[in-house]
């Protein structure tokens, strides 16, 4: 007997430009104006067109004077360009809260809720095929925008750099997967083209005047932005924090795309010898030129044991290096060297302030207290044994902010928790109970949701996404095409390709070649579950936890309990 | 973060106050008067409590308290409800038939409790100690590949031998081990003997081979300590898992012979 099936047409790229209103009129006019009209189209493929990108990866935002388009701290995956207008960007201010409250993500009610129980599918990743016809719906394309009420008053208080017409925005968190560094107002009426990363990605790569530009602007705000947010230099005056942002150095470590070297490196030489392929940031015993703080990333600081290193800790973002050494000479006369070495792990930006100006501004501002206090955090080490950190690193699990561990010691195999995962997600569990291990610590392969989100960075069409609400890696099912893009980029092996089925079971084919449509699927931390993720809640024997890889002490705390 | 001693520790000292309490009451009523009613209705609620138990984990998708808190108040509410059974029963074995099924009811639900909680903390960290832990569902799937691999080796070392040995070896001996999960019971008292001889019998063939038969002699050898390890973990995790299948019985049991025991107490118990 002949399998059941149900036949639609392939999803592919651009099936769904990022706005509809993209017509050939508008992208000549958008081209026309500056900074796109300095790009040279010839550069391009045929099949990546630079019109092209701009009719599928960009749209036209109005806003109204006193609009927060973009908010610090929200998770952003565009960047914007001012096509009339003037926008500001608030220096001083966390307008975080301003304005309505962010767009809650949508949850399911108690009773929804709990009619997944008889509700959900019998048949395995069953969707409803209808809702494939209708693509209008985008995530983040409907977004409601806050607004500022008395701007006058805000721009009174505050600092705030103007972007004018032609000028562009948002880069560094679109470029560096990283949140908002600041919150953006439009100071009049404007008009604005958003281009979503994807073809931010593409105009980088193939046109080098236009890298090198939004590359020097990355360079530029970023090490701006974060020396401002760093309590090392909260006791500075203007003066001398420009002083130092004028010697700050920028550097930058690893590859933007480490995962495929890191999968190599660990295919090639197994885990125990992947330090060996990190760039090294500074050696142990290295002079002391600067403190170096980490912008985004991480990196792993590490000290001599025999022929090799032992790694001590995870430096993380906002994290300081090398304050030890410096404030030691400041202080005491000891040698100007880094106690430990330092190397990048996956791709990290530091920023290197001269020694002379640390020592200049920033031990004096801090007082006895805040320079010994500030000592006893860069020398702390949580009490877990040197291995596991080893293990932690060396895998890049310290990547993740929602890690799923599992202490084997404890964990019974009653599979609670895959049950409890298949009933938040019509039957279907999002995770396997399966993973690396060292010890009793097993790493699942569920998706961290991590710092550092890999897997978006080859998606042709944005479907899988961080949420500018709470930073969640989603994947929106009805963008998805199934290229399979993201599977291969998660280090992890956490991203999963199925083939979809309709309610009968029947499965779902491609009308013109026959083949399965596929999608892919993760964890997505029961996003839309009431009460947070469903493993960890179901879990009667406390032996799993959804860590966040950031929380040192957290993850300390747990492993010795 | 309480450590689990300081959750133990806290946890049980609640139970026993609570224990006490219900002692105290029971003990302060004139003896005349004292007609376990009261012990009785708090042992009743008290095994209400613990089935709940069982629908919380029914209904995951709900925050209601995590499971693992609800599985610590099961753990103390049980051994509570040990302490008032005890009291209600005042410390006798009872005469009627019906109360002594009732009575055996209990305890083996008590015993099965406990004999899961004792299981699954000391058998847990054991799964691992022989390699990687594997997915239960998978076990049997692995087994069949190891089977099918080691008859392939036998196979290849009849053609390339000259010499039934190795093959004859297999069939009696293998065949049978690789057939299903063995020898049960010795991984779970920790037992090597079954292996050990099974594997002192195949090396002692390794001098009557020539190089080929003794490669595929270690290859072989191979295969049956990694399904010995499969049924080691398959024994353990049945056990983690399998009490429950009494356990839970018992559990819905003891509820319908509750229910008669209060219509028969309150029909022919003088109340």
């Amino acid at each position: 007997m002949a399998t059941a099936v149900h036949t639609m047409h392939r999803p592919h790229r651009w099936d769904t430009p990022f706005s509809p209103e993209m017509t050939r009129g508008r992208v000549a006019r958008v081209l026309s104006k500056a900074p796109l009209n300095a790009i040279d189209a010839s550069l391009f493929p045929p099949q990546l067109a630079l019109s092209d990108i701009i009719r599928n990866d960009t749209r036209i935002v109005r806003c109204r004077r006193g609009d927060i388009i973009v908010r610090e701290g929200d998770y952003g995956n565009s960047t914007f360009f001012v096509l009339s207008g003037s926008v500001g960007v608030v220096l001083n201010q966390n307008l975080a809260e301003l304005g309505p409250v962010r767009r809650p993500a949508s949850r399911l009610k108690i009773l929804s809720s709990l009619a997944q129980l008889w509700r959900n599918d019998r048949v395995a990743e069953a969707r409803e095929v209808s809702r494939y016809g209708d693509l209008s719906l985008r995530y983040e394309a409907d977004a409601v925008r806050p607004f500022v009420k008395d701007l006058d008053a805000l721009i009174a208080e505050s600092e705030i750099a103007a972007i004018a017409e032609g000028d562009m925005f948002g880069e560094i968190a679109a470029l560096s997967r990283t949140p908002r560094t600041a919150t953006c107002i439009a100071l009049t009426d404007c008009q604005l083209l958003e281009l979503r990363w994807q073809g931010l990605r593409d105009l980088r790569r193939y046109e080098p005047n236009f890298r090198q530009q939004i590359d020097g602007l990355y360079r530029t705000r970023s090490l701006a932005t974060h020396l401002r947010e760093s309590p090392l230099f909260a006791n500075l005056d203007a003066a001398a924090l420009g002083h130092i942002i004028a010697e700050t150095h920028f550097e930058t470590y690893g590859e933007f795309e480490w995962f495929s070297a890191f999968r190599r490196q660990m295919e090639a030489a197994g885990e125990s010898q992947v330090i060996q392929g990190e760039p090294t940031i500074v050696e142990q015993h290295d002079y002391a030129d600067g403190l170096l703080l980490v912008r985004s990333g991480f990196a792993r600081v590490s000290e001599e044991l025999a022929f090799g290193q032992r790694t001590v800790r995870i430096a993380m973002k906002n994290d300081a290096f090398g304050f030890a050494a410096i404030y030691g000479h400041w202080r005491n006369g000891t040698p100007l060297t880094y106690h430990h070495r330092l190397t990048a792990i996956g791709y990290v930006d530091i920023l290197r302030v001269p020694t002379a100006l640390v020592e200049r501004y920033v031990l004096p501002s801090l007082g006895e207290e805040g320079g010994r206090d500030l000592l006893q955090r860069s020398d702390f080490e949580h009490n877990v044994d040197p291995d596991v950190i080893n293990f932690l690193v060396d895998r890049r699990i310290v990547n993740g902010t929602a890690t799923m561990m599992i202490n084997t010691t404890r964990c019974v195999g009653c599979d609670d928790c895959v049950r409890a995962c298949a009933a938040a997600h019509n039957n279907n569990p999002r995770f396997v109970r399966h993973g690396p291990e060292h010890g009793n610590l097993m790493i699942a392969n569920a998706c961290m949701q991590c710092q550092d989100p890999v897997c978006l960075i080859g998606c042709p069409t944005g479907a899988i996404h961080r949420r500018a609400e709470e930073g969640r890696v989603i994947i929106d099912d009805l963008t998805c095409i199934g290229c399979g893009t993201c599977a291969e980029s998660c280090p992890y092996d956490n991203i999963r390709l199925v083939e979809i089925r309709d309610h009968n079971g029947a499965f779902i084919v491609d009308d013109a070649t026959n083949t399965p449509i596929v999608k892919a699927t993760k964890c997505d931390l029961c996003a839309d579950q009431i009460g947070g993720p469903a493993c960890q809640r179901a879990c009667p024997h406390d032996a799993l936890v959804r860590m966040d890889m950031r929380d040192q002490a957290a993850f300390a705390q747990w492993m010795n309990r | 973060m309480r450590s689990f001693a300081q959750r133990r520790y806290s946890n049980a000292l609640i139970a026993t106050v609570a224990a006490g309490a219900v002692i105290a009451i029971e003990m302060s009523r004139p003896p005349l008067v004292r007609q376990h009613s009261f012990t009785g209705w708090v042992l009743m609620a008290s095994l209400v409590f613990l089935v709940v138990y069982n629908a919380r984990k029914k209904i995951a998708v709900l925050p209601l308290l995590s499971a693992a808190t609800w599985l610590q108040m099961h753990l103390y509410v049980g051994l509570f409800a040990v302490a008032v059974f005890v009291l209600h029963t005042g410390w006798q074995y009872p005469d009627g038939v019906f109360n002594q099924v009732l009575w055996w009811t209990f305890v083996a639900l008590a015993v099965s409790g406990i004999f899961g909680i004792w299981a699954q903390r000391l058998i847990a960290p054991q799964v691992r100690n022989r390699g990687e832990a594997i997915l239960y569902n998978r076990i049997s799937a692995l087994r069949m590949k190891l089977a099918a691999e080691a008859e392939q080796l036998a196979g290849h070392s009849v053609a390339e031998l000259g010499s039934p040995l190795l093959v004859d070896f297999y069939c009696d001996r293998i065949v049978p081990f690789m057939a299903g999960a063995r020898n049960f019971w010795s991984h779970l008292l920790g037992a090597r003997d079954p292996i050990d001889r099974l594997l002192r019998d195949l090396r002692a063939l390794e001098r009557y081979l020539n190089p080929r038969g003794r490669d595929a002699l270690r290859e072989l050898e191979e295969r049956v300590v990694a399904k010995d390890n499969l049924d080691h973990q398959y024994a353990l995790v049945s056990v983690m898992r399998g009490w429950l299948f009494i356990h839970i019985p018992l559990a819905y049991g003891i509820f319908v012979l509750i229910a008669l025991h209060v219509v028969l107490v309150y029909a022919f118990g003088g109340f």
